[in-house]
């Protein structure tokens, strides 16, 4: 009986991503293990960094007994939940600029990606892989997550965990299309654009981590819609303290989402396009793979 | 010292005229994202102001000054110089070979890129909150000597982040990251140093990095004291720009060598 | 014939196929802080040509003639505006992936090592994206490390390596996969004698023994008549020759250079062009197809206190040079 071919290409696919992840995987572990100086100043300068990122809302929430209508152990919850989010996206594709796309379509690195025998949602998905060096982030936030979790004495239940999940999902979603779409810009403007996934990645890390409530409604409206910052951490963290199940909040951030998703594949595949008529006149040998 | 002036404004002349040719509309989208975060911080704030929380008698036109001028005065408030760029693809070498110090290029440079960003941001966003009614005006004369001395600490803390970039060079990343951390709150240009809790923002206004943003803005909104926070900025710049020559000089070899 | 990935087979003969291919780029130029102008650069104007199986040709013009565009055309990178490319009988741009499993590309100033990972990194990083298996790797890695000695550097990071290094490592990495055909721009950029040596030597040889198809770009002339056993000239954007090199040397005029020494100023030689001094000596031109040697000969035995006289070939590189700078004229 002959093969589905649609099966095989799937099952090779599926294969190719594995050996690719665990090539990555092996890479990063060497690069960290280069000498015990660098662990140890990757492991300090990262946690500061994580910690840093929130430090400055909650000790706004310590200082007021909240913020934004949240108390103080449910910004440490929100902001938990933030960078266990992130943190999880920061593994899978943090390395490489894959992440930071602009800088490898500003630089005019695509090429290095044209020249590869795959497909380039493959190299997308598995290049940025960095789940030894980069992991601090999600360890930390999984571990001010799990004390705010057991400060506030949640009732964790199958159905909770499924939803802490999809919301981690909606969040890494959400990260990487912004980057991918505002990242195409680049395709057209290479020099001025260079920056400005990263741009849009330090905006979400900045604004992501305030507490929304009591804002009027059309800035709520904005930020959960056309500049999603409420729904990357701020929503999931109502939906799941005190709103669980709550239709509006599960819907919303899917179709959000999946618009996002939409527009960066189509914004990406038109730059592609529009690389293939033009090329980029511009080229950074250095920056390649960094 | 004509000649280095020259120089020097030469260099900035063509970072500014660089800056222009990417043209207003296709730098457009970052300072749309720029301001559309000063905006959401601003309400951040004036939801917070309006729970009715004691900021240490902080005036909300004051922290919307506070924060406004964080995003106006950013680059001299937080100071990056090219050089980790140039450390990375090779380019720093280029600096030794004009007849020019590398400090004072750098310093050329790195001013010489504000144009842009202060033609069409911040200029836009001082004449917005104008027009929205945020009173602008100084509370004293103490900012602008403040300013200055800002910027050249900020320089000389640049410089040293370079050096320590130039000792772990095969992880720029976590010089980076380690910066990031360090500015995002220690510098006061974020979160008002008022509103930190423990009594934490009276020790870090006199740190080095307290004094970088955290000091003019003080000293600007009228929330700082100029006889505490002047003479601070002053003993950090004594400390910081020798320390910044000595591991400039110290690191020289290794800058010159990397890349092969 | 249809153009889809099934119909290219291995036993595709035309290994690369442009025809009527044009390429051109619109730009906006600052005339002022805010005008800007229009400007349409033509990069490729109506170039055709092919290249068989096992065939090593240079591609050579002068600056901004065209050949990294070419490049980027052949490997999918560009789309032609106008006309077609084929590799192996597929459109590069549509069947990339397929083309590059048959295909290694250099560009000479862009490196394919990763950066801040030893070199073995890279090797093996290819290995597992190529999918090459162990019994190809292997040979390949030892015929590397024999013929361009990249074992020296195979541990050192990427970063470490001088350029010389750089450029052998990428050329390595370009072949690991055992490609089919090898497109090089600039491939000697930065090598030592004894490394270009070597170089020339393997690329000759993988054509040789494995029919490796090659295009080569360089601005080092010998090198590439050296190398190649066909040459085209690329300017401004159109094909100005395509040939062997007698049938180059032909058309740039079959010249021969004189070189007198003698004491006193340099005299005038019947059917020879005067073209200066080098070295103590006067040096003349002329024309082998149209002026004998004989006539050349005689002219010289009516000078006086002639001390030496050599006759050799106009070096490629001075044809070459002519050649560019007649079209530059012309332009």
């Amino acid at each position: 009986m002959a093969a589905n071919p649609f099966r095989q290409t799937v099952s090779r696919n599926v294969r190719d991503l594995f050996r690719l992840w665990a090539l990555y995987a092996r890479m990063d572990l060497n690069w960290l293990l280069q000498d015990l100086s660098s662990v140890i100043i990757v492991v300090i300068s990262e946690t500061l960094q994580n910690l840093s990122s929130m430090a400055g809302v909650l000790l706004l929430a310590v200082r007021f007994g909240g913020v934004g209508g949240l108390s103080a152990d449910e910004v440490l919850f929100m902001l938990g939940f933030y960078e266990l989010a992130s943190g999880i996206g920061w593994v899978l594709f943090g390395n490489y600029n894959v992440i930071h796309i602009s800088r490898r379509i500003g630089r005019g690195q695509v090429d290095h990606m044209l020249i590869q025998p795959r497909p380039l949602w493959m190299q997308l998905a598995t290049e940025g892989f960095m789940p030894v060096s980069g992991s601090f982030g999600m360890l930390i936030g999984a571990a001010l997550t799990g004390v705010a979790v057991s400060r506030l004495h949640l009732a964790l239940t199958p159905v909770w965990f499924l939803l802490l999940g999809y919301y981690l999902l909606i969040h890494m979603a959400l990260q990487l299309s912004q980057s991918l779409l505002y990242g195409s810009m680049a395709f057209w403007r290479p020099v001025a654009c260079e920056e400005i996934s990263s741009m849009i990645i330090d905006l979400n890390n900045q604004l992501g981590k305030f507490p929304l409530f009591g804002l009027p409604t059309w800035l709520t409206t904005l930020l959960h819609t056309v500049l999603p910052i409420g729904l990357l951490a701020y929503l999931p963290a109502v939906a799941l303290l005190r709103e669980l199940g709550k239709p509006v909040t599960i819907a919303l951030p899917l179709i959000v989402a999946c618009g996002f998703v939409t527009a960066a594949i189509i914004c990406f595949q038109k730059g592609l396009r529009h690389y293939e008529e033009y090329s980029c006149n511009r080229y950074k040998e250095m920056g390649h793979r960094n | 010292m004509k000649k280095q002036w020259k120089a020097s404004l030469a260099t900035m002349r063509l970072c500014l005229k660089e800056q222009s040719y990417f043209g207003f509309f296709n730098q457009l989208a970052q300072y749309l994202l720029r301001a559309g975060a000063l905006a959401a911080l601003i309400m951040i704030w004036r939801s917070l102001f309006l729970q009715g929380v004691d900021l240490e008698g902080m005036t909300l036109n004051q922290l919307y000054v506070y924060t406004i001028l964080s995003t106006v005065l950013a680059p001299m408030l937080n100071i990056w110089t090219p050089i980790s760029g140039w450390l990375h693809d090779g380019a720093l070498l280029g600096l030794y070979q004009r007849p020019a110090g590398v400090f004072s290029q750098l310093a050329a440079h790195t001013i010489g890129g504000w144009g842009m960003r202060l033609l069409c941001l911040s200029l836009p966003v001082t004449v917005i909150a104008l027009v929205c009614g945020v009173d602008m005006r100084p509370s004293g004369p103490w900012f602008f000597l403040s300013l200055p001395l800002t910027v050249a600490q900020g320089f000389a803390v640049d410089f040293l982040f370079a050096c320590l970039l130039i000792r772990l060079r095969n992880l720029e990343w976590c010089v980076h990251c380690l910066r990031e951390a360090l500015t995002a709150l220690f510098t006061g240009s974020l979160i008002p140093f008022a509103a930190l809790p423990w009594g934490l923002g009276d020790w870090l206004q006199l740190s080095p990095l307290g004094t970088l943003a955290g000091a003019p803005l003080a000293l600007y909104t009228g929330l700082g004291d100029p006889a505490v926070l002047l003479p601070a900025q002053l003993l950090w710049n004594l400390i910081l720009w020798p320390l910044a020559i000595y591991g400039f000089a110290a690191s020289r070899e290794r800058m010159v060598s990397y890349g092969g | 014939m249809k153009n889809t990935a099934a119909t290219a087979t291995k036993k595709w003969d035309t290994v690369i196929e442009l025809s009527g291919v044009t390429k051109y780029f619109d730009q906006k130029r600052p005339v002022g802080l805010l005008k800007r102008e229009k400007h349409r650069v033509h990069a490729l104007s109506d170039v055709s040509f092919t290249l068989q199986k096992g065939e090593f040709a240079a591609y050579a013009g002068p600056n901004g003639a065209g050949k990294s565009t070419t490049f980027k055309l052949l490997s999918g990178m560009l789309r032609p505006q106008e006309g077609s490319v084929r590799l192996f009988g597929m459109d590069p741009s549509q069947h990339r992936i397929p083309v590059m499993r048959r295909t290694g590309v250099l560009f000479g100033n862009r490196s394919e090592l990763w950066w801040d990972h030893p070199v073995r990194a890279s090797f093996e990083w290819k290995k597992a994206v190529w999918d090459i298996d162990d019994a190809t790797y292997l040979r390949i890695c030892d015929e590397m490390r024999e013929l361009l000695g990249i074992g020296d550097f195979w541990n050192s990071f990427a970063r470490e390596l001088s350029l010389g290094q750089r450029m052998r490592a990428n050329l390595a990495l370009t072949l690991l996969h055992d490609p089919e055909l090898v497109l090089l721009d600039e491939p000697t950029l930065g090598l030592d004698v004894l490394a270009k040596r070597q170089m020339i030597d393997f690329l000759k040889k993988i054509n040789r023994e494995k029919q490796v198809t090659l295009l080569v770009t360089s601005h080092d002339m010998d090198d590439l008549t050296e190398m190649a056993n066909r040459i085209l000239l690329i300017n401004s954007g159109r094909l100005a020759f395509d040939g062997d090199y007698q049938q180059l040397i032909q058309m740039a005029g079959d010249n021969r250079i004189i070189k007198l020494r003698l004491r006193g100023d340099a005299p005038a030689l019947a059917g020879a062009s005067y073209l200066g001094e080098e070295d103590g000596k006067h040096l003349y031109r002329y024309d082998a197809s149209t002026t004998s040697a004989q006539q050349i000969f005689g002219a010289i035995s009516g000078v006086e206190h002639v001390q030496d006289v050599e006759l050799v070939h106009e070096a490629i590189e001075q044809v070459i040079a002519r050649l560019y700078q007649a079209w530059r004229k012309e332009a």
